[in-house]
């Protein structure tokens, strides 16, 4: 039963307790005041609040000890973002979402991070949840229905729920083992990011440079690259 | 030291990901919308009304007292039109009666176009229309007892009886085709007497109209078809233009445009009624501009009446979606607005929407069956939809009018609301009701009081006249008229606060307390064809036994 068939329900039987001593069978009852609310949203909602997803890879300088293999280190993201307009060239708004960094380890001799051993392939996995403001400047105010072309920036913070070293090795059997190690006391919890994204509609290109540190300085690692860039696609009608 | 690993994996996601991406830029890049231009004037269009019009035109205005031809009937001027195109945009069909065009333009051609001396405004206009259909959950068999329903619920016989099938009357039926029309048997008559005069494909820009959506074959069937002898609708002697005006369900993009064009059209080919079962909702307009003013299709049906054509829209089927309320061009003051009932219940059928316009005027005006037999592509099948009910009281209108065709259009609409079977009894799923024939052939008609209000001290009630009293078999389900009992509560100011149908289930049929009302408020009943009011301030009359 749908919202709007369970509330003419309640008010049917609210009508029956109010107005009749008789047990009458009442085949309609509108009530104008609850049942005529005209709505406040048009066909520009969708680009009010709207899910996204996004695709990265990490750019930035590595350093000695912490090599990385670019290409194969990326981001994943997928969230949920909305826009409060204040005028038709300046918005702002939140976006909340599940990101996922992978960042694939080098593994040569002067390797640090996160131990000094070689194995066969090595990766740290990131899984965060991120909560981000943004300002919004468009560039083409007599846009209409759309997203339009704009211009992004803003801050985030993540909490790292889960930060996963993942090896993988060949035995002398010639068998293979792979291994997830998880609650590693090296990295911190909590981070925080500066974005800028320019945006063609429902697609924008984004980058994105980390203020803090991921590994906690107790360890003295080298620090994993800060910036990472790719594309946002919203996925909003 | 070991190499790096290919980037096999990542890069092959991030190669799908981005031609997703790059596809979604490509579209966007190669956006064009469609835009209403309308110009300040017609400088230089020249028009002669005995080369353009049909000689029906011609006559029906003279005969409704209406300029033959005014500056709305001029074309849009040439040179304007030629301004237009030297910007890049493509141009698309124009109107005369709102001096506009649409145009597919890129952003920059569109400022381009608003700067043209003689463009007064331009207005985006990509929107969805919505075929007034509703599609059963579980498909029905053909039903004979509601194939005679459909008519019989609006004493269909009585015109049959008096000849009145619409003959001399030429109604314009818009749709999304009409597959089925040049060969079902179904409509044998009308191709056998030639009674489709002219076609229009205005999608495809063509004379041949019997393709596409099966919808308009449907609609047609309810206002002309013939199934066994059986009549489905009661206009079988009108004569018929009919217009392809939309894109099939599947096809999103259809627009306002063919609807304005095909109404000019109409109006060209001496049509003298609009029947039209689609409808306009929230994919351009907010549900508060459903004011009759704002949509093109509500100026150009507005623009319909003025010109003397009865113009009859499907309310909508919202009543259950969000939107919930009718459609446009239904909120236009002119049009004839039509909702559905339920033929088992023979009141509101749930998915039929709901008024008032936007600026509070009364909408649906009158309602029909939302449940019928109709022509399909192959046979007759049952189908859902205020898409239906307005070919019924199309056919009903015709009949009417050729019975008065001393009578304007609009005193057309008039009695025509006059012959709802709730009349003057009126709410917002049912305006006047179901249109009655009877009203027609007998205006002296009289109805006796079937109910009365009883004040006693602090309670009213509503007590049923012992004639009126319930009995349990007249109250059997199926499609036959049933005894319900409508009321609504006014407040001071005239304004509906709620409105009600009950199942006249016993004698003493309501029962309310004064306290629940407020000085200035007003009950409504009508019953059994009876309806009358009970003010509030009367309850100053102490232990008055009866007020009728």
């Amino acid at each position: 039963m749908n919202s709007r068939a369970g509330k003419l329900s309640a008010i049917v039987v609210l009508f029956f307790m109010m107005t009749s001593l008789h047990a009458q069978t009442v085949l309609l009852h509108v009530d104008r005041a609850t049942d005529s609310i005209p709505s406040k949203h048009g066909q520009n909602m969708p680009r009010y609040i709207y899910p996204f997803i996004k695709l990265g890879w990490v750019l930035g300088p590595d350093e000695k000890g912490a090599r990385i293999s670019y290409g194969n280190s990326i981001d994943f993201a997928f969230g949920i973002k909305k826009k409060y307009k204040v005028g038709s060239i300046y918005s702002f708004g939140w976006e909340a979402q599940l990101d996922y960094q992978v960042f694939k380890m080098v593994q040569d001799s002067g390797k640090i991070v996160p131990n000094p051993i070689q194995n066969k392939t090595e990766r740290l996995d990131f899984s965060a949840l991120r909560i981000g403001f943004f300002n919004r400047f468009n560039l083409d105010p007599d846009r209409g229905n759309t997203l339009g072309t704009f211009v992004d920036i803003g801050v985030s913070g993540e909490w790292n729920y889960t930060v996963r070293n993942i090896i993988k090795n060949d035995l002398l059997n010639g068998s293979k083992v792979s291994s997830a190690i998880k609650n590693q006391p090296y990295y911190t919890d909590l981070n925080a990011y500066g974005e800028l994204r320019f945006g063609l509609g429902r697609l924008a290109f984004y980058g994105t440079y980390r203020f803090t540190d991921l590994f906690r300085p107790r360890f003295n690692f080298p620090e994993l690259p800060r910036l990472i860039a790719g594309f946002e696609l919203s996925l909003g009608n | 030291m070991k190499k790096h690993q290919p980037p096999s994996r990542y890069l092959f996601a991030g190669g799908l990901f981005l031609l997703c991406l790059l596809t979604s830029l490509a579209s966007f890049s190669g956006t064009q919308e469609k835009y209403w231009v309308t110009f300040k004037d017609k400088n230089g269009s020249v028009f002669n009304p005995e080369a353009y019009f049909d000689a029906r035109t011609i006559l029906q205005r003279k005969q409704l007292n209406i300029a033959i031809a005014d500056s709305t009937d001029f074309p849009v001027s040439g040179n304007y039109l030629s301004l237009i195109e030297k910007t890049g945009a493509k141009l698309s069909w124009s109107s005369r009666w709102l001096n506009g065009v649409a145009v597919i333009a890129s952003p920059e051609q569109k400022e381009n176009i608003r700067k043209l001396p003689c463009v007064l405004d331009v207005e985006q206009m990509s929107l969805n229309a919505t075929i007034s259909e509703v599609k059963p959950k579980t498909p029905e068999k053909e039903n004979i007892d509601l194939l005679r329903f459909q008519t019989s619920r609006m004493q269909g016989d009585l015109f049959k009886k008096e000849k009145l099938d619409g003959t001399g009357i030429r109604i314009a039926v818009f749709d999304a085709g009409f597959p089925g029309v040049d060969k079902s048997p179904v409509f044998k008559k009308l191709r056998d007497e030639k009674k489709i005069v002219a076609t229009y494909d205005f999608v495809s820009k063509k004379e041949f109209v019997y393709g596409h959506h099966w919808h308009g074959c449907a609609t047609l069937s309810c206002i002309a078809g013939i199934a066994d002898s059986l009549n489905m609708g009661l206009a079988t002697g009108a004569e018929f233009l009919l217009a392809r005006t939309e894109y099939a369900l599947r096809e999103p993009a259809s627009e306002e445009e063919y609807w304005l064009a095909a109404a000019e059209w109409a109006d060209q080919h001496g049509a003298n009624i609009i029947s039209s079962s689609l409808g306009y909702t929230n994919k351009r307009y907010f549900s508060n501009e459903m004011n009759g003013r704002k949509s093109l299709v509500a100026r150009a049906a507005t623009i319909a009446a003025q010109k003397g054509i009865l113009v009859v829209n499907a309310a909508g089927n919202e009543g259950q979606e969000d939107w919930h309320i009718i459609d446009t061009p239904a909120d236009a003051d002119s049009v004839l607005a039509i909702g559905g009932v339920d033929p088992e219940r023979d009141l509101h059928i749930y998915f039929s929407s709901y008024g008032p316009s936007s600026d509070g005027k009364m909408k649906p005006n009158l309602c029909a069956s939302g449940k019928a037999v109709v022509a399909g592509k192959k046979g007759l099948k049952t189908s859902f939809g205020t898409s239906f009910s307005t070919p019924l009281v199309a056919g009903f209108a015709a009949c009417a009018w050729q019975s008065h065709r001393e009578w304007t259009n609009m005193d057309l609409f008039a009695e025509l609301q006059k012959s709802g079977h709730l009349y003057p009894y009126f709410d917002y799923v049912h305006g006047y009701g179901i249109p009655q024939a009877s009203y027609f052939l007998d205006k002296n008609k009289t109805v006796d009081p079937t109910f009365d209000f009883v004040i006693v001290n602090n309670e009213i009630k509503v007590i049923l006249r012992e004639k009126y009293s319930y009995t349990a078999d007249e109250n059997a389900m199926g499609y036959s008229a049933r005894r319900n009992l409508f009321y609504k509560v006014e407040d001071q100011f005239g304004r509906m606060v709620s409105y009600n149908v009950l199942l006249a289930e016993e004698k003493e049929v309501l029962h309310f307390l004064a306290e629940d009302f407020r000085e200035g408020d007003a009950i409504t009943v009508h019953f059994e064809g009876y309806t009358s009011s009970l003010d509030f301030p009367k309850l100053d009359i102490p232990d008055d036994p009866i007020q009728k």
